[in-house]
């Protein structure tokens, strides 16, 4: 039985890797948020690179974990790392060697997509297809160029349920070469100024080994559905995003589609820190420490570093000026093992993003004081009648630097 | 002949009643026709700005996607 309890957290570095593949937690309002994103650019065809960013993380994986493993242990291997990983349920009994179809009720991607956008006129678990293609192809001996995987019916449209399906023949989605490991950028840390940074991050390492699947597949935790993700999954949707916008309008395009990436992860520190905030865990550990709203945001610093994101931290905190840097950070580590050359400019979009959204949640809502704005709407008409918080990216890893460093400013 | 028209309005109440970015969405959605019009903006050019005229082909088409994203339709004065 596959449990993440079986890998160890990486307390140094704030990693957690599993069969090759570096894993994180988003919400299924980042997730939403990115995939409409990217689909909003339909100019683009993105539907190749959303599947096989999807497949190359999972075929790496299985890869490793399924070394010396029979075909059925594989397809059961994928099918509890699916469920484990909050994604939803999936049985792949009825793929054989040739391929074949995978129906489910319970999917991550359909359902969140159906409760923050409704309805939509196109499938929508991209991830789903990909992680099938994968599993198949592990479990019979394949490459993934020898995978052709595709969702002809999706209930984000309207369907009674998902269907996958997965042939051999000449994949219809991105491969890629192969990723280096995972190199971590070793210096002297800031630590979080906040005497009770330690106790508060004592109490919550290992809490993450908490977050799996339920019967439905699912994670709901603090108010949102997180999934642990394959971290090169979700970064290499980004960083293809970005790299196509710049193909077709240059510096214009990456600008405007850094914008949207930005804002995903704004909606994710928002929506889930808020969550976090207002949770009896948080009531009870880390809570009795707090005088000041800058000690919310050390507290919660201190506690999602347990997480997997990499070290956070902060050299400047107030409501009108905020530096927060992150130590290997999860987009910067991604980009390292997928590239060969430097950035031009930082790309930890959805760390800087997340960073906003706290500085949004702390200092322009009343969370501090009990009153939290939790809903859609309530994000959506606070966004649109407040001053809003600027996201400056100072420093990157992948451009050069040795952390991340972001400014956010009124 | 492809008249001008004054766009702002049109963000402004787009800005009112959608979400945090929806402006920048609309950009992405059209960023190849503001090519084609050589109009190279960000949402943050268009919230300085009191007057933007665009070409009208380049209006009904932001203005159709702000209404598709808000999901309601857009009126204002003269718009009929």
């Amino acid at each position: 039985m596959f449990s993440y309890k079986d890998y160890p957290f990486d307390t140094k570095h704030s990693a957690f890797e599993v069969g090759g593949e570096a894993m994180i937690f988003h919400c299924n309002h980042y997730l939403c948020y990115l995939q409409r994103s990217i689909l909003d650019a339909d100019y683009i065809d993105s539907r190749p690179f959303l599947i096989g960013a999807a497949a190359d993380s999972v075929y790496n994986q299985l890869l490793n974990l399924g070394k010396g493993k029979q075909t059925d242990e594989i397809k059961k291997l994928a099918e509890e790392i699916y469920k484990a990983s909050g994604y939803g349920l999936i049985n792949l009994d009825n793929i054989g060697e040739n391929g074949g179809e995978v129906r489910t009720t319970s999917s991550f991607y359909s359902k969140s997509w159906l409760m923050k956008f409704g309805q939509t006129k196109q499938p929508v678990d991209y991830f789903t297809s990909g992680f099938i293609a994968a599993a198949f192809a592990v479990a019979y001996g394949l490459s993934l160029g020898d995978v052709v995987a595709a969702q002809i019916a999706c209930m984000a449209i309207g369907d009674a349920e998902n269907i996958h399906t997965v042939t051999k023949g000449k994949s219809n989605f991105t491969l890629y070469h192969p990723k280096k490991s995972t190199q971590f950028k070793e210096v002297e840390v800031v630590e979080i100024p906040w005497e009770h940074s330690t106790k508060v991050t004592e109490a919550f390492i290992g809490a993450h080994y908490m977050f799996v699947g339920n019967d439905d597949g699912l994670i709901p935790a603090f108010g949102v559905y997180v999934t642990r993700n394959y971290s090169d999954h979700v970064n290499r949707l980004q960083f293809e995003f970005i790299s196509e916008m710049r193909k077709v309008a240059g510096s214009y395009g990456a600008k405007l589609g850094t914008e949207l990436m930005l804002e995903a992860g704004h909606a994710c520190g928002f929506f889930t820190y808020g969550g976090i905030m207002t949770s009896v865990e948080w009531n009870t550990a880390v809570k009795p420490y707090l005088k000041t709203k800058e000690d919310w945001i050390y507290g919660l610093l201190s506690l999602i570093n347990t997480m997997g994101w990499g070290y956070h931290t902060a050299l400047e905190v107030s409501p009108e000026r905020s530096v927060f840097r992150n130590y290997n950070d999860f987009e910067d580590m991604s980009y390292l093992r997928m590239h060969d050359t430097q950035a031009e400019e930082p790309i930890s979009w959805a760390n800087s993003g997340g960073f906003t959204g706290l500085c949004h949640l702390i200092y322009k809502t009343g969370i501090t004081d009990g009153k939290p704005v939790d809903t859609e709407e309530g994000f959506r008409q606070m966004r649109r009648s407040i001053q809003g918080y600027k996201t400056n990216l100072l420093k990157g890893i992948a451009n050069g630097n040795d952390y991340l460093e972001v400014e956010i400013s009124l | 002949m492809d008249g001008k028209r004054d766009v702002i309005p049109l963000f402004n109440w787009a800005r009112q009643n959608g979400e945090a970015k929806v402006i920048d969405r609309i950009l992405v959605k059209l960023m190849p026709e503001f090519i084609r019009h050589n109009c190279q903006i960000t949402a943050e050019d268009i919230s300085q700005k009191e007057r933007l005229d665009v070409p009208s082909s380049l209006y009904i088409n932001i203005k159709k996607s702000a209404e598709d994203i808000i999901g309601t339709a857009f009126t204002e004065k003269g718009d009929l």
